[in-house]
């Protein structure tokens, strides 16, 4: 039907260009590359994913954010803040307002000061952010070998290659090849720029159990995850898609009728005959 | 005026006609433009809607919600 072949309508290779200028063909497909011998500056790009976001007209899977949102939860937050989202917004987009309250009382918020001037904790509520894992940058280098965990809110926005290279980055952990020596604390990932990083690999099959059955391969939960934080970097991503399909479509009618009154208005001069004496 | 129009043909006649019911008159225009673009804005925005629903089906968290009702059972108790 119709549905189909606008879904079928995939970003071509404008965001492909934007993200990783020198990669070569664009691959649609979760198709693994194979590991090519690289210098110790270059990164492998990573391959071009067709998400059910990717196209024009497409909007964020919800049942894909709110299974991310599982995987955050119990695997990425014990050490990865994300400051930029508060619990509110996870309402109406992958939780019911009940669920999200109940996971803000789950959760101590200091609070304060009170009237004695003293910080107290409460249950958390739908406006607090997510909690963090750390109290500070210092604690969370200390914690991680000195390596400090970013902040996952916009990291979508904040790499090349946004949520294609994220699932690269998860699922790309491997054996070093031969010749390559890792450094005590780091882990070799062929996607991360260098190929060694200092987050171990956090996703194995059957890391999370999701609710609705749905299988936790690492690649599922990475897919997920990461649809996860596209939505926390952008999550006018559905509105900003449909407010374009509105307004290019309607532009594209007024053109019309421009065009008409242009003809309409000109017909007089094109019509005209002037004569010089 | 009927009889004048009536011996137009169609199309003329039917411009006639709207000339004559909503543009002589500035009030009447000017209501009509307001009004008729209130209705247009409406029809549209409902179209470009349900074609945005068709492209997506599945995926808006109105249908993923409607496709869990077992996990609200469990966090009752
Ligand atoms: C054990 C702690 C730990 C866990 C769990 C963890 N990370 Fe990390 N992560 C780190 C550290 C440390 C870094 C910094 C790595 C570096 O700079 O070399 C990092 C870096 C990153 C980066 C940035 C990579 C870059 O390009 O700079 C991303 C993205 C990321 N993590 C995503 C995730 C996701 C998604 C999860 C959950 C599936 C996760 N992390 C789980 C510790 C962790």
């Amino acid at each position: 039907m119709a549905s189909a072949f606008w879904r079928s309508l995939t970003l071509p290779a404008v965001a492909a260009a934007a993200s990783s200028a020198a990669a070569g063909a664009t691959l649609f497909s979760l198709r693994p590359r194979p590991t090519l011998a690289f210098a110790d500056d270059e990164a492998l790009h990573p391959p071009h994913i067709n998400w059910p976001h990717s196209s024009y007209l497409a909007s964020f899977d919800a049942a894909a954010i709110r299974r991310g949102y599982e995987v955050y939860r119990n695997v990425c937050s014990s050490c990865h803040s994300m400051n930029r989202i508060a619990f509110r917004n996870l309402v109406g987009v992958a939780f019911t307002e009940e669920e999200v309250k109940e996971m803000a009382e789950d959760i101590e918020v200091e609070d304060g000061p009170n009237e004695e001037g003293l910080m107290f904790s409460r249950p958390g509520r739908l406006s607090d952010i997510l909690p963090a894992p750390y109290p500070n940058e210092e604690a969370a280098r200390y914690a991680n070998n000195g390596a400090l965990p970013p902040d996952l809110s916009l990291i979508v926005k904040a790499r090349h290659g946004a949520e294609n290279y994220l699932w690269a980055l998860l699922t790309g952990y491997r054996d070093a090849p031969q010749g390559i020596n890792v450094r005590e604390g780091l882990y070799y990932n062929p996607y991360f720029p260098g190929g060694q990083i200092a987050m171990a690999r956090a996703l194995y099959d059957g890391a999370v159990e999701y609710e609705d059955g749905t299988d936790a391969t690492t690649s599922q939960m990475a897919k997920d995850v990461s649809t996860f934080l596209a939505w926390a970097s952008e999550p006018e991503h559905d509105q900003r898609k449909k407010m374009g399909l509105e307004w290019i479509g309607a532009f594209s009618i007024l053109f019309f009728f421009m065009l008409y009154m242009k003809r309409f208005k000109w017909s007089l001069y094109k019509t005209r005959r002037l004569e010089f004496r | 005026m009927a009889a004048r129009e009536a011996a137009m043909s169609g199309m003329a006649a039917v411009r006639a006609t709207l000339y004559n019911v909503l543009m002589r008159r500035n009030s009447v225009y000017v209501t009509t433009c307001v009004v008729s673009s209130y209705a247009l804005t409406n029809v549209y925005l409902k179209g470009t809607d349900s074609l945005w629903k068709s492209i997506n089906k599945g995926k808006s968290w109105e249908e993923v919600q409607a496709r869990l009702p077992e996990k609200e059972e469990e966090d009752d108790d």
